[in-house]
């Protein structure tokens, strides 16, 4: 219990680090978020009356002093608010984020899922089989196409399979045409959203399979030397049994790790992925909102990053310490 | 562990099974997925569909007092609300819209709008003088709502019959048929006296109430839908409902258009794409590309050198522009030496019809040794003091076009004996802080569109839109040309300015430019380079009667409203 306790104090300390940042961050950035607006209204002339007046409703007035600010933006955070975007104003940023999130979280979440069962599952299957064929070269050319710039990669295979060959859909989560009320629960358009996601999918999972592969395979080889499965084998098991309840089971826990610091980044890992694939997720509106300064935006998205991926730690840090005992009493 | 041990083998050869299975149904549905994707433009007779221009995603916000550029959704302004009186940004002419006819008082200080009687709200709600003076109450009592600048120039609204409604202005000014009829929008008053709450963050998305030929159906950040306003005032329009796509950049954009999932956008563009466009069905694929503007070489004039009018002439003549358009902007051409774009040569003065810029290494080289440089043997400029003559000029790098504009620019200005160097900026914020705060000493930016020379001259070179370094800008006037950095000369400008805005005689408004045209071609207050195009790429597939060369009945890109909603009346479905 006294360890839990000391692990939430650091979490609190982490937590108020992370909201400072992403207070003072925004704020270095040079540009004014009312500079952008009038720049892009062109061919009028505002009168200085109306330039105070939209000074006031974009919250960004620099007479107010910056620790005014920071006191007001804990006190909005503390209620749940999160101001409103300037880059769509006047929609609140607590709107935007739970509108464009289940895309995002869907579809990378999707990802990384899919990918770390392929890969841990491609792992266990090469070390259980080392040496053998494929064993010897599909790891290196995994490690190859993780290696290829992941923008790159993604628009080429957008290229190919989108452009050449119209296999796949170029942009957008569903057929808009098809669906033009939104989603809904039919399997046309459970289809169509699939349809959607496959390719952007296929691209993550290609980006990130041989992290896992890699990851399993040299655990299993480890656990593999153990005398308690030579003794497995020798008793006559079968083998999948032998690798799944044996060795698998024993030498997933570290892959387990990465899998819930990977989730917590699923939030942001998905911007590259969404502005090649026009997907309408977060890093849709990010992208827009960071280039027009739009800090309350910008804000929310990093607030909801941090939060995700402070909450996976410690969700990591409380099945490590379920798991092993050691780490509890503070004597590892 | 000992629970584990007695599980049978088969259980795990099931859950081996069972994860296979998953991988294969998995692998499966993605390659289904592949088959069916392409066959999703069928024919729509009775629908548009559009994709204004590639800027993310659509914005939730249906107030007709925000502009389409600025966070806003399109078709709020001319699809759901309407002006009193339109300009055609194509022509520059007015055309009756809200109202039927227009007066000036002689004196030109007060202007009467007849309004078009028979019309109604889409809530079947008469629309009457009493709502055009409310909208203009409404911007009074809510001065962030007046985005137009359209206050300043009206003193008091009166509304001597239902149909009848009088502006008495601030002052003569024949500007105001423009501001007043074009850049207000009239909302009715039965519905906004009543909104709650602050109307600057009103976002009007349920139902809004207009005069417009459409009704907003349903509103996502990746599609808005409209339909037609069954009881609207003028004509059916053919295209029954209009789907509004976003996408969030070119490539995107280019690539639907390609596949046919839009038939109208307006999007950057370069030949390149022609290939898999226009060539593909040349019959139906178009593209209309209208001078719009015109981009300048702004010389921050609150700054040395820039102050002599010697070496703006130097850099003048040592840029080749007609390589400008070879080497990157196909669509662009150079510019008139007054600025002005070919759709108003009516208003070039007899003597500069013909003008053209004359590119000269020998006579920038003269300017530069009557200004009192030296050519020193490194080929570069240099002042009595030993300064070498040179300056950065600043653009957004992710502007692609005009950064290799000004790569160009640097290259001719650096052969003729100027150390020019490029500036590019990594994002359009820091840029626009630069040349608006005039912290900056050359820069490549437009200037404003209009229905006459006067509004693009006006906002470039008013001194009141001017200001120390380190104040903000009005309008266009990013060289900060007054009276501290033009002296007489800013006032001559001023006063012809207002010479235009105070008469409503076309004469003396034709005068008063021309007279801007010759300080501009003598005094270079920035340095014209080539003329903006508008992009307008559009299918005839499902819809035609779009503008293009020879039918110029409006301007052509989505993004323009209202001129857009005039387009969208004109469509008829193609047999």
């Amino acid at each position: 219990m006294r360890y839990l306790l000391r692990r939430a104090g650091f979490y609190l300390i982490a937590l108020w680090a992370a909201i400072t940042f992403n207070f003072i961050i925004p704020r270095l950035m040079p540009g004014d978020p009312l500079q952008n607006y009038i720049a892009k209204l062109r061919n009028q002339g505002m009168s200085q009356a109306t330039i105070i007046a939209l000074r006031k409703e974009f919250g960004a007035d620099p007479s107010v002093p910056l620790w005014q600010q920071y006191l007001d933006y804990l006190n909005a955070l503390l209620h749940g608010q999160f101001g409103t975007s300037t880059s769509e104003y006047p929609t609140p940023v607590a709107q935007i984020l739970s509108q464009s999130l289940p895309w995002t979280i869907g579809l990378v979440g999707t990802a990384v899922v899919l990918s770390f069962l392929i890969g841990t599952l491609l792992g266990i299957l090469f070390a259980w089989r080392r040496g053998s064929w494929y064993d010897t070269t599909l790891p290196p050319a995994l490690t190859f196409l993780s290696a290829v710039p992941y923008f790159w990669m993604a628009l080429a295979l957008l290229y190919v399979f989108g452009m050449m060959l119209n296999w796949f859909p170029t942009s957008d989560a569903y057929d808009l045409s098809n669906f033009p009320n939104g989603p809904e629960w039919s399997l046309d358009f459970i289809g169509s959203l699939v349809q959607h996601a496959a390719l952007p999918v296929i691209t993550l999972i290609i980006g990130t399979l041989a992290q896992w592969v890699l990851t399993m395979r040299n655990a299993m080889v480890t656990t593999l030397s153990e005398d308690y499965l030579l003794m497995a084998q020798a008793k006559g098991l079968p083998g999948p049994r032998v690798v799944f309840a044996y060795a698998a089971r024993n030498a997933v826990l570290p892959s387990i790790t990465s899998f819930s610091i990977s989730l917590g980044l699923v939030v942001s890992g998905s911007l590259l992925t969404e502005i090649v694939f026009n997907y309408p997720g977060i890093g849709y509106h990010l992208f827009r909102g960071a280039s027009e300064s739009d800090y309350a935006l910008i804000e929310g998205g990093f607030l909801i990053l941090a939060l995700t991926v402070l909450a996976a730690n410690f969700l990591a840090e409380l099945v490590y310490s379920t798991l092993d005992p050691r780490i509890r009493h503070g004597r590892a | 562990m000992r629970s584990y041990l007695a599980s049978s083998p088969r259980r795990h050869r099931f859950a081996f099974g069972l994860v296979s299975l998953l991988l294969l149904l998995g692998l499966v549905l993605t390659a289904c997925g592949g088959g069916g994707s392409s066959s999703s433009s069928g024919p729509k007779t009775d629908t548009l569909n559009v994709l204004p221009a590639p800027n993310g995603p659509n914005v939730d916000n249906f107030n007709p007092f925000f502009n389409y550029n600025t966070p806003a959704a399109w078709g709020s302004q001319g699809l759901l609300y309407e002006g009193l009186y339109r300009t055609n940004l194509y022509s520059g002419n007015y055309e009756a819209w809200l109202a039927t006819s227009y007066e000036f008082s002689s004196d030109g200080s007060q202007l009467t709008f007849h309004l078009r009687p028979n019309v109604k709200w889409n809530d079947g709600q008469p629309f009457t003088s009493a709502d055009v003076k409310f909208t203009f109450d409404f911007l009074k009592a809510h001065p962030a709502l007046d985005q137009g600048g359209v206050l300043p120039l009206v003193k008091d609204v009166s509304t001597p019959d239902p149909q009848t409604v009088t502006f008495t202005l601030t002052g003569p000014n024949s500007t105001a048929l423009f501001y007043i009829g074009q850049m207000t929008y009239i909302v009715p008053q039965h519905v906004w006296s009543s909104i709650s709450g602050d109307p600057a963050k009103f976002t009007n998305d349920k139902n809004p109430v207009g005069t417009g030929p459409y009704k907003l159906r349903s509103f996502s950040a990746d599609l808005i839908i409209y339909d037609v306003n069954p009881s609207y005032w003028g004509s059916q329009p053919a295209v029954k409902h209009i789907y509004v796509y976003s996408a969030k950049d070119n490539t995107t954009a280019v690539t639907n258009m390609i596949q046919g999932k839009y038939d109208w956008m307006g999007t950057g563009w370069t030949p390149d794409f022609d290939k898999q466009f226009k060539s593909k069905d040349p019959q139906h694929n178009k593209t209309w590309f209208f001078p719009s503007n015109t981009v300048m070489l702004y010389l921050n004039l609150y700054k040395a050198p820039f102050n002599s009018v010697l070496v703006r002439k130097a850099i003048s003549a040592a840029i080749n522009r007609d390589n400008l358009p070879q080497g990157v902007a196909l669509y662009a051409k150079p510019a008139h030496p007054t600025g002005i774009i070919p759709a108003r040569k009516d208003w070039i003065a007899p003597e500069y019809q013909n003008a053209t810029f004359q590119y000269s290494v020998s006579q920038a080289q003269s300017y530069l040794k009557q200004a009192g440089y030296t050519q020193h043997s490194d080929g570069y400029f240099y002042d009595s003091s030993g300064k070498v003559l040179g300056f950065s000029i600043i653009v957004p790098s992710s502007w692609s076009d005009w950064a290799q504009d000004v790569q160009f620019i640097v290259n001719d200005l650096n052969k003729a004996g100027i150390k020019a160097t490029m500036n590019g900026v990594a994002d359009a914020n820091t840029y626009f802080s630069a040349i608006y705060g005039g912290n900056y000493e050359a820069a490549i930016s437009w200037t404003d569109k209009g229905p006459t020379p006067y509004y693009p001259y006006r906002d470039m070179l008013s001194s009141s839109n001017s200001g120390p370094i380190g104040k903000s800008v009005s309008g266009s006037n990013f060289e900060r040309w007054d009276t501290h950095s033009a002296g007489t000369l800013a006032n001559q400008v001023d006063q012809l300015l207002k010479q235009y805005m105070t008469s409503t005689d076309a004469n003396a408004q034709k005068q008063a430019i021309q007279g801007i045209e010759k300080i501009i071609v003598e005094q270079l207050p920035a340095i014209p380079l080539t003329v903006n195009v508008d992009w307008d790429e559009y299918t005839t597939k499902h819809w035609t009667g779009w503008p293009d060369d020879s039918n110029p009945y409006d301007v052509g890109p989505p993004y323009q409203l209202p001129d857009a909603a005039n387009v969208i009346l004109h469509l008829k479905p193609a047999s």
